[in-house]
Formats: C-alpha cells, sequence, structure tokens
C-alpha cells in the first residue's frame, strides 16, 4: 500500500490544534493550580515543558522516518515488550480522545441540547471522526489545511471582542506571591503534551520527516501564543476568581462580552472553533489509534477495525463518569498531571532506554539516511 | 446415430454456427456487428456492392451510382449517404472521375496503380483514405464520406464529402459574459474544434479522436497541449476513454459517468462549458478537454471546486472587480448551501442568538402559522424547486403567467393566508437567487440538494447538527478527487503559489505562474519583469534576460 504523505505544513497544524483543544476546554492554567492572575506566566512555564516533550517524543520519532512509534518500540524493545509499551501509548489515545469528546459533549448539553441524551452527541462527533480517520491521513491533513485559517480568525475575532471588555487592571499584583502557584498551575498543562503522542505515529507520513521536530516545535510555539494570550484576557475580564470558579473559563468570559446590539454572543464562534478543533484531534486520534492497533497486530488495513473502535471510544466517553462534578475531579491537577505525565513517561523512558542502550553498544538502531533519502525522490 | 447427436448439443448446448449466408432476421445486433466487422472487402465490384446492400438492408438513403472510369471504361461505384454529404462536393468527384480520367488519357491498367493515380492525380478533395473492411468503410460512408470501389480492387477509396446542416454558432443561453467572447460551442464537433483551433495557433494544439459507443459510434476528441499537460494525466485520460464499453454516447454527460473518478458524489468532477474561452484558458493551465460530437457542452479535467467558481472573464474586468464579483460568488454558493439550515437551526433551537428585536418580529410573523418551522421550509423550498424545473421546460409564451402564479399566488397569497411566514419565504427567495449566482449550473444544483439535508440536520439537531454536517461534507470533499488532483486545491492541500488567483482575482501581469498540480511541466507562463515594471520595487536581477529568452 502506498504511505499517505501529508506536509510538514499540515503536521505543524495538527500539532496547534490538538494543543489547542485545551484552550477551549478548561484553560488549565487558570482552573488548577493556584496562578489565578499570574495564568500567563504559567502559559509560558507550560510551553517550555511541552517543548521539552516536543523534543522527547518527536525527537525518538525522527531517527525513525519511516516508522511509527508502534513500530519503534517493537524494534527497539523487541516484539513482547515493545508492544507493551506501545499498548500503554494506544491506550492513552483512547482515553485521552474520549475525555476530550466527553468535556465538549458536556458543554453542548449544558449549555445548548439540554434535552439530549450524552450518547448521541458523543457517537456523533466519533462518527464523524471515524469518517475522517476512514478517509485517512491525507484527507486530514486537507481538512486541516481548511480549517486552520478559519481557527486562526475566529481567535481573532474573540480576541477582538474580549478587548472591549478588557480591565488589565484585574492582571495586578504581577508574581505577588512567587513562582511556586505559577509552577503548580503549568504542571497539568504540561501534563496535555501526552496528546502530542499522536506525532509520533504521524512521522512516517510526512514528506520531510527529519524535520519533523522543528515543525512540531512551532506548532507548540503557536499553541503557546494562543495559550498566554488567552490567559491574558480571560482574567482580565472575569477577574482572577470568577476565571479559576468557571468551567469553561474562555467560553464564560466570551458570554459577558456585549459590545453593541449586533456583535452580541461571540461565544457562537468559539463553540465552532472548539467544533472544529476537537473534530481535527479527534479523527487524528482514531486514525492513529487504529493504525497503531492495525500495526501492532500485525493487521494490513487498519480501516476495517475503526468503527468497532470508535464503538468502543463512545462507550468509554460516556461510561467514564457519571457526571460532569466527577469528571472534573479528574482534570484536578494531581491526578490529570500525574496521569498524562505518567502516560508520556512511561513509555518514553522505555524507549530512549532502549534507543540509548543500543546506540552504547553499538548496534545502530537508527535507518540508513540514503536509502531513506532516495526513497524521498 | 441420434443418440450420438444428442450428446454433442449436451455438450456443446448454445453454439449456433452462423454464416453470412444467414438471413439477417435471426441476428440480434450484436451478432450482427460482429459480423459486419468480420466481412472484407473483395476484387469483384458486385460482390462488394451487394455484401453493402445486405448489411444496410433496404433501408433509404444509400445512394450507389455506377460510373465507368477512364478511356477503357473501368467499372466502378461511388457509394454515399444521403443527407450526409455536401452535393457540391460530390459533383465535384463525380466530375473528376467521369470526365478528367478521360482526359487524361494514361489511365493505368493495374488495378494497384490505378487507385494511387486516382487518388494522387484525380481527387480534387482534400482528404482521402482507404480501407479495405467492411465495417471501417461503413464507418466512414455513415459519416458523410463517399466511398470509391473499383472493379478489381480489394480496396475503397474514401473521400471526404462531409456535408451537413449544423446550428448557427450563437451566443450560450446558460454561460452568458458580460464581456468577452461571445461564440459558444454547438453540436457538430468539427466546428467546436475549429472554434478552438482558431483561439491557439501553434501546432502543439493536440487532438487525439476516438469513436465511442458500439451503436452510436460517437467521435470523441480529447484535447490537450502537447508539452503542457502532464504526460500521466494524458495517459490516464486515454485509458479511461478507451476502455468506454456502451452501446450510445448521447452527451458529454455519458461520457463524464464512465471517466469521472467517484460516480457516488453529487458534486461534478468535471468542468462543462459551452465556451471556447474558458477551453482555451483551461488548456493553457495544462488541463486536457474532451469534445463529444453531438453536444455543444465540453469537459474539462482535471476541474477543482474552485475552478467551478471562477470564470475566465474574471480577467477581463479589473481585478478589484473580478475580485469583488468572485467574492460574492463564493458567498452565494455558501448562502445557498447554508442558509436555511442556519435560520431553522436558530429560530428553533438557539433564540437567544439573535438580536432580541429581531427575534420578537420572527416570532411576531410565525404567530398563527399552522405547521412547525421545517415543514414550512421544506414545504417552500420544494415549491420553489418545482417552479424552477418547470420554468425549464415552459415555453416562453407561458413564463409571465408562470411568474405571476408563482410571485403571487404562492408568496403572497400563502402569506396573507397565514400558511408560511414572511421570513421564511425570504430566505427561499434568498437561497434561491444565491444558487443561481454559481456560475456552474451542476455546482449550483449539488448545493440545492445539499441545502436539504442541512434543513433536515438544523431542523433536527440544532447547530449541532449543521456542525456534524459540515464535518462530513468537508471529510467528502477533501477526500474527492479529479484525475488525481485534490478537488479543494489549493486550498487544501494548501499552495501558495496558486493562492494570488484563487479568492480574489489579481493584475494579469502579475499571474506569473500556472497552477503546480496541472501546469507543472511548464509553471512560468510569462516573465516577471512585466511585473517589476508596474511595481517599480523589485530590483531587475541579471538573471531575468535569460528567463525571458
Amino acid at each position: 500500500m502506498r504511505v499517505e504523505k501529508i506536509a510538514n505544513r499540515q503536521f505543524l497544524y495538527i500539532t496547534v490544534i490538538m494543543l489547542a483543544t485545551v484552550v477551549f476546554s478548561t484553560l488549565p492554567v487558570l482552573t488548577t493550580g493556584n496562578a489565578r492572575q499570574d495564568a500567563w506566566a504559567s502559559g509560558l512555564l507550560a510551553f517550555a515543558g511541552v517543548a521539552l516533550f516536543v523534543n522527547v517524543i518527536v525527537g525518538l520519532g525522527v531517527h525513525f522516518p519511516r516508522c511509527s512509534v508502534v513500530q519503534v518500540s517493537r524494534k527497539l524493545l523487541g516484539n513482547a515488550a515493545g508492544g507493551l509499551v506501545s499498548l500503554i501509548i494506544l491506550w492513552s489515545f483512547l482515553h485521552l480522545a474520549s475525555l476530550e469528546v466527553r468535556i465538549y459533549a458536556e458543554m453542548i448539553i449544558g449549555g445548548f441540547l439540554t434535552e439530549t441524551p450524552l450518547v448521541f452527541v458523543v457517537g456523533a462527533m466519533i462518527m464523524v471522526a471515524v469518517a475522517a480517520a476512514y478517509a485517512g491521513i491525507e484527507v486530514i491533513g486537507r481538512l486541516v489545511d481548511l480549517f486552520f485559517p478559519l481557527l486562526i480568525a475566529m481567535f481573532l475575532v474573540s480576541f477582538f471582542s474580549l478587548l472591549f471588555e478588557a480591565k488589565f487592571i484585574n492582571l495586578q499584583p504581577v508574581l505577588a506571591r512567587g513562582l511556586g502557584p505559577v509552577l503548580e498551575s503549568s504542571y497539568n498543562t504540561i501534563a496535555y503534551s501526552s496528546y502530542l503522542m499522536v506525532l509520533g505515529m504521524l512521522i512516517p507520513n510526512l514528506t520531510r520527516p527529519r524535520k519533523a521536530t522543528a515543525s512540531a516545535f512551532w506548532g507548540a510555539a503557536v499553541a503557546a501564543f494562543i495559550l498566554v494570550i488567552t490567559a491574558v484576557l480571560t482574567v482580565a475580564v472575569l477577574g482572577p476568581e470568577e476565571g479559576f470558579r468557571s468551567v469553561f473559563p474562555f467560553f464564560r468570559s466570551l458570554r459577558a462580552i456585549r459590545v453593541t446590539e449586533f456583535l452580541e454572543r461571540t461565544e457562537l464562534l468559539v463553540i465552532f472553533a472548539w467544533g472544529f478543533s476537537l473534530f481535527v484531534a479527534l479523527s487524528t486520534f482514531i486514525y492513529c489509534g487504529g493504525r497503531g492497533v492495525a500495526q501492532l497486530f500485525n493487521l494490513k488495513d487498519y480501516r476495517p477495525i475503526l468503527l468497532p473502535m470508535g464503538v468502543i471510544w463512545a462507550a468509554l466517553s460516556v461510561h467514564s463518569s457519571p457526571d460532569m462534578f466527577e469528571f472534573r475531579g479528574l482534570y484536578l491537577s494531581y491526578v490529570f498531571g500525574a496521569y498524562g505525565l505518567f502516560l508520556v513517561l512511561f513509555p518514553y523512558v522505555f524507549l530512549w532506554g532502549g534507543y540509548l542502550f543500543r546506540k552504547m553498544t553499538g548496534q545502530n538502531p537508527e535507518e540508513e539516511r540514503g536509502e531513506e533519502k532516495s526513497a524521498e525522490r | 446415430m441420434k443418440i450420438l447427436k444428442k450428446i454433442r448439443k449436451l455438450f456443446n448446448p448454445g453454439q449456433k454456427k452462423y454464416s453470412a449466408q444467414t438471413n439477417m432476421d435471426n441476428l440480434d445486433i450484436s451478432q450482427l456487428r460482429e459480423l459486419t466487422k468480420k466481412e472484407k472487402l473483395t476484387n469483384n465490384l458486385e460482390t462488394n456492392l451487394s455484401l453493402i446492400r445486405k448489411y444496410y438492408g433496404n433501408s433509404l438513403g444509400l445512394q450507389v451510382r455506377s460510373i465507368n472510369i477512364g478511356p477503357h471504361g473501368i467499372r466502378a461505384a461511388t457509394v454515399y449517404v444521403d443527407g450526409m454529404i455536401e452535393s457540391s462536393a460530390l459533383e465535384e468527384l463525380n466530375k473528376a472521375l467521369l470526365i478528367d480520367t478521360v482526359k487524361t488519357g494514361d489511365i493505368p491498367k493495374d488495378e494497384k496503380k490505378l487507385i494511387s493515380f486516382i487518388k494522387d492525380k484525380i481527387i480534387i478533395s482534400v482528404e482521402t483514405d482507404e480501407v479495405n473492411q467492411l465495417d471501417e468503410l461503413f464507418d466512414h460512408v455513415l459519416y458523410g464520406d463517399t466511398a470509391l470501389i473499383i472493379e478489381g480492387v480489394a480496396t475503397a477509396l474514401l473521400v471526404d464529402t462531409k456535408g451537413w446542416k449544423t446550428r448557427q454558432i450563437v451566443e450560450s443561453d446558460t454561460e452568458t459574459s458580460i464581456r468577452g467572447p461571445r461564440e459558444a460551442f454547438i453540436e457538430s464537433i468539427n466546428d467546436n474544434l475549429s472554434l478552438l483551433r482558431r483561439r491557439i495557433l501553434v501546432p502543439q494544439l493536440w487532438v487525439e479522436g476516438f469513436r465511442v459507443g458500439s451503436l452510436t459510434r460517437t467521435r470523441v476528441a480529447m484535447v490537450y497541449i502537447k508539452g503542457l499537460a502532464g504526460e500521466g494525466l494524458l495517459e490516464e485520460m486515454r485509458n479511461r476513454i478507451g476502455k468506454i464499453d456502451a452501446d450510445k454516447i448521447m452527451e458529454s454527460g455519458d461520457v463524464e459517468g464512465f471517466i469521472e473518478d467517484s460516480p457516488f458524489t453529487i458534486l461534478p468532477l468535471m468542468l462543462r462549458t459551452e465556451r471556447p474561452d474558458r477551453v482555451e484558458a483551461a488548456l493553457l493551465e495544462g488541463q486536457v478537454a474532451v469534445f463529444t460530437d453531438g453536444t455543444p457542452f465540453v469537459l474539462l479535467a482535471p476541474a477543482t471546486f474552485f475552478s467551478m467558481l471562477q470564470s475566465p472573464e474574471d480577467h477581463f474586468e479589473k481585478p478589484p472587480i473580478g475580485s469583488f464579483v468572485r467574492l460574492l460568488r463564493y458567498g452565494a454558493i455558501l448562502m445557498s448551501t447554508f442558509l436555511p439550515g442556519f435560520y431553522i437551526a436558530i429560530v428553533n433551537f438557539h433564540p437567544e442568538m439573535l438580536p432580541t428585536p429581531l427575534f420578537v418580529s420572527i416570532a411576531a410573523t410565525r404567530e398563527g402559522v399552522p405547521f412547525p418551522i421545517i415543514v414550512e421550509l421544506l414545504i417552500m423550498e420544494s415549491v420553489f424547486e418545482i417552479l424552477r424545473e418547470a420554468g425549464v421546460r415552459l415555453p416562453a409564451s407561458i413564463g409571465p403567467a408562470m411568474s405571476i402564479v408563482g410571485a403571487l399566488v404562492l408568496g403572497d397569497a400563502a402569506i396573507s393566508a397565514g400558511i408560511v411566514s414572511p421570513p421564511v419565504v425570504i430566505v427561499v427567495a434568498l437561497t434561491a437567487i444565491a444558487s443561481f449566482a454559481v456560475p456552474n449550473f451542476a455546482l449550483g444544483i449539488a448545493g440545492r440538494i445539499i441545502r436539504f439535508i442541512f434543513i433536515a440536520l438544523g431542523g433536527i439537531f440544532g447547530l449541532f447538527g449543521i456542525q456534524l454536517g459540515i464535518f462530513i461534507l468537508t471529510v467528502h470533499l477533501c477526500s474527492l478527487r479529479s484525475f488525481g488532483v485534490p478537488y479543494l486545491a489549493p486550498a487544501a492541500p494548501l499552495i501558495l503559489s496558486d493562492m494570488k488567483d484563487f479568492i480574489v482575482s489579481t493584475w494579469v501581469w502579475q499571474l506569473t505562474t500556472r497552477p503546480r498540480l496541472t501546469g507543472f511541466r511548464e509553471p512560468v507562463r510569462q516573465s516577471r519583469r512585466q511585473a517589476r515594471r508596474y511595481l517599480k520595487i523589485l530590483p531587475r536581477k541579471e538573471g531575468d534576460e535569460q528567463d525571458e529568452s
């Protein structure tokens, strides 16, 4: 089968969009930890952490430009251990995606379709994403090309309208309580880099896989930029305390905007933007999950297992917690922070360990460069 | 012995042996066609003529005129079909054969030499050809050529005497332009090709002919600029046209159905046009045109979604005007697809999104309307579609009556009777007008059908449903390809160099490159130096002199 190719630009967009869903949903720099008005500083710190993890995740992948992380782990750790490690990665796709769609569904049901059963919203989103994953990563890449400008435009419009109500006095005092609370708040956001493990699956699909680290890094930078601006504006509009207490702070702050008769309810834009980015994130998760499972069990094609996997996804999403309050408990920093970091660190410690071990013992684990270059042509 | 025969019958029951002597009445069309393909011309004039007569039967139109050629009176016959020939050309031919051959005197007696002598020295007609197969002879004679069959020669000489009535070349009804050439294609492929050839005056404008359809034997031509269109694309097109196995090709739609990439989409994957300038513009960007005899519509491939929303005349006006018109079209197709869906979603599910006074006035007009809003919208949209379809079929004289019925009875009376609310009528009218602003009819009607899906989604699930619909639609659009080119190029995948002629149009001297996916063989279409002359900001470089040469 021909390997589907996406451009590094599309890879960058996917990185941005995966991380941007964080901004839409809980805005963890503000709602977790104790940073309050210094949430922007946590955002910057989180960027440093995410950039580190980008290097951990994608940095290993670029040594194997034609292997996904599942294949890499079997190469480095052997079939059995490698399989087990990649199972954790695949589990992370499953669980993170189901959490992500659950938050969105809760927002839709809480805010708009109050009578609709949860399983419908979750199921519909997942089925649509399965359709996109079925079409392949090239199609997802083109979707991203189409949605990314719209997403940026929506961000710009919402930032612009937030400026009308922003009281920047809310941001003071700056770093009054030292760096401790700032660090605490950034911890949870850094754990979101577990989302970026999909990038390890996508590296063999890139047109220039050796440049993947740079693309992912710039993607993370753009996402961090959006995160910091959102944090600043949300705090400026809502004030640190109300921002901390609200469930969806960005959404909540836009709801407070009423510039004129006509420019009200701009949160509609955010809901659409969130829907777009969730859709892209979900289809990437499902695509990577399907591909990963197919590679793990040596299936020829990943497409036939997408639909059953989608059903599992939806079931997990609906049944993972009974209601929104318990669900939010998962996002407390000592739960999600630890969980997310575990999901990244556990497999990648083994993978890097295996890589370095092989390097030191002289069994060159890397793929030949020359070979790959001729393939690129 | 009887038993033996029966056993033999058991083993090959269906095999009927038929020969040329079989009675024609018992043969089906495919058997007849098979037989025609097997027949060859013989040395004997009488046999040849009776062979032709046998297959053409008693039907009218076939004319056989016996003549004697040369001073020695070699027996020969011309065969042609009435009404397909130009009589002056036939007269010329007869004159040449009857009189000129006698005058020259030194006519060779050897048959082989005779036919080349006639071909080279006697016949004035531009196009001559030699055939010895019966079906080839019919292919030509039925398309207006005259066959000259000579006693003692197993080859027929075909002389081009085509001539029949064609329609006048007039302006296109479906693709009108404000500025730009007015002439449009007609039903004759030769005239159409000549319309195009007049516009591209290089020998690299190549035309490859095909005969498609086992019974209609329609002429299909694939036109491209050699060296500009990608060879892979040409090979693919050649293959797909060659593989068409149909009994009829009546219109370019038949060809399109056989060669398009994915049949299960309502969106057009090839661009159809009636305008030579459009074909010219497409060929110059490395696309391929497919002409079909008997229809004014020419297919262009590969086509993209955005190319359907463009028109060559966008560049004939000043760029700001062209850009404005183009943006209007983009807005129009979005509106014609999504507006009713959004209306129903917002009014039904999210009334808080509207400014309060607006919502109050909408609610006031809906008071007393007996239907739910989705039924109301579906009724009005269906009524409009019926009106549109009826309008296409209507004789021109009934048109005004129709518009009175449509506007007064259905619009005004329905509102005053309280059956529908005025906002719904406004929405339906807006979408109708917007859908006609889409320059490509096939795309416009696809948008109108998708609109019904969005009405259902919006009416059942609100904005969430609309969003789901948009996702599915985008996945579908992104996964489509037309002859290898992604349907949404250059937006998805993003191709920056093609962007300058994408959403807005730009000055013609700035269009220095061809679209990358089709015109990749010769990406630079004109020198960049002209642009520098106008902009006066870019320094002139040494290398530019070579660029132009």
